[in-house]
């Protein structure tokens, strides 16, 4: 058997971080005035919105939905932030649930700031890709929150998850 | 099929982040010196330890090998540090490669574990130290680029060659 981590486990761990952060910026609603830069924001808000935007930008590009337009995203409340994940989440899981789902299939981006031979990928990558993405961003966040003088706590390593065994 | 990320992909992946790294502090050595609260390190040294390290601590603990001590990490030069990486990845090479081993027992022992929670599996403790080393390289990335050195770092899968 060649060890794995099934898309279905990061999905877990994808989740779990989000309902942390999304709990946690619903009890400390100032840290989403933090400034932040990251990714061209300006604040914790829209780095948020980043986020979860780019989960529901991904899902759907992967699903081979229309893509999202990211002029109607909303810029806030939070619960409407939120909700780009959830439905994100939805979109993975439809794909996930199909037994047919073509995840070796090719999506080609045209991104520029993505080295030519990095613009071919297939479902499976994106998918691990964009559930990774956030994890990644969550560790940013967390070390923003924690110099802009509030500690949240978050575990986000995936030893802390019970996504997987 | 289930899909998913096989960990030979994700040890790729975890050691291309490594490579780029270690050539981007060797290229900007005064980047070593640059405050980091993270994770209690001082500097971006001792957090680049602290990185390679846990990486070698967790492939000893996952292999049932003794593990080394972390007052006996060297704490520089960064050649040294590296080797820590080098060290971790031989080991995670090893696991890979044994065919008798049992990925999916809930028996890996960590010293600090706390006694409520629940041993992993090797295939879930493996995960977290390749990914672990990924979050925090994110953090490394905005740290330089604050300090005014961004580092053109691709830290997303997407752009790794460790799958297609």
């Amino acid at each position: 058997m060649t060890p794995a981590i099934t898309l279905e486990e990061l999905l877990g761990w994808n989740q779990q971080s989000s309902v942390f952060w999304k709990a946690w910026l619903d009890a400390n609603p100032a840290a989403l005035a933090l400034p932040c830069d990251i990714d061209r924001t300006t604040n914790v808000q829209e780095f948020v919105r980043h986020i979860w935007a780019v989960d529901l930008v991904w899902a759907r590009r992967i699903a081979g939905l229309p893509e999202l337009d990211r002029g109607k995203v909303p810029a806030g409340p939070l619960d409407l932030l939120f909700d780009l994940h959830l439905q994100a989440v939805k979109v993975f899981r439809s794909m996930l649930d199909d037994p047919a789902f073509p995840w070796e299939e090719t999506l080609t981006m045209e991104f520029k700031w993505m080295p030519p031979e990095g613009r071919v990928a297939s479902r499976r990558k994106a998918m691990a890709h964009a559930l990774f993405h956030g994890p990644r961003h969550w560790a940013q966040l967390a070390t923003l929150a924690r110099t802009g003088g509030s500690p949240t706590g978050f575990l986000g390593d995936l030893l802390f998850s019970s996504a997987l065994a | 099929m289930t899909p998913a990320i096989t960990l030979e992909e994700l040890l790729v992946w975890n050691c291309q982040s490594s490579e780029f790294w270690k050539a981007h502090l060797e290229a900007n050595p005064a980047l070593l010196a640059l405050p980091c609260g993270i994770g209690g390190n001082a500097d971006l040294q001792a957090f680049v330890r602290h990185i390679w390290g846990a990486e070698l601590v967790w492939s000893q603990i996952i292999g049932d090998q003794p593990v080394t001590d972390y007052d006996v990490w060297p704490t520089g030069p960064l050649d040294a540090l590296f080797d820590l990486h080098l060290s971790a990845v031989r080991n995670f090479r090893a696991l890979l490669d044994n065919p008798n081993a049992n990925w999916d027992e809930c028996s890996v022992h960590y010293p600090w574990r706390r006694p409520e929670a629940p041993k992993p599996t090797p295939r879930k403790a493996l995960a977290h130290i390749l990914l672990h080393s990924q979050r925090h390289w994110a953090q490394l990335s905005t740290l330089v680029r604050s300090a005014g050195f961004p580092s053109g770092f691709l830290g997303d899968l997407l752009p790794s060659s460790a799958l297609a």
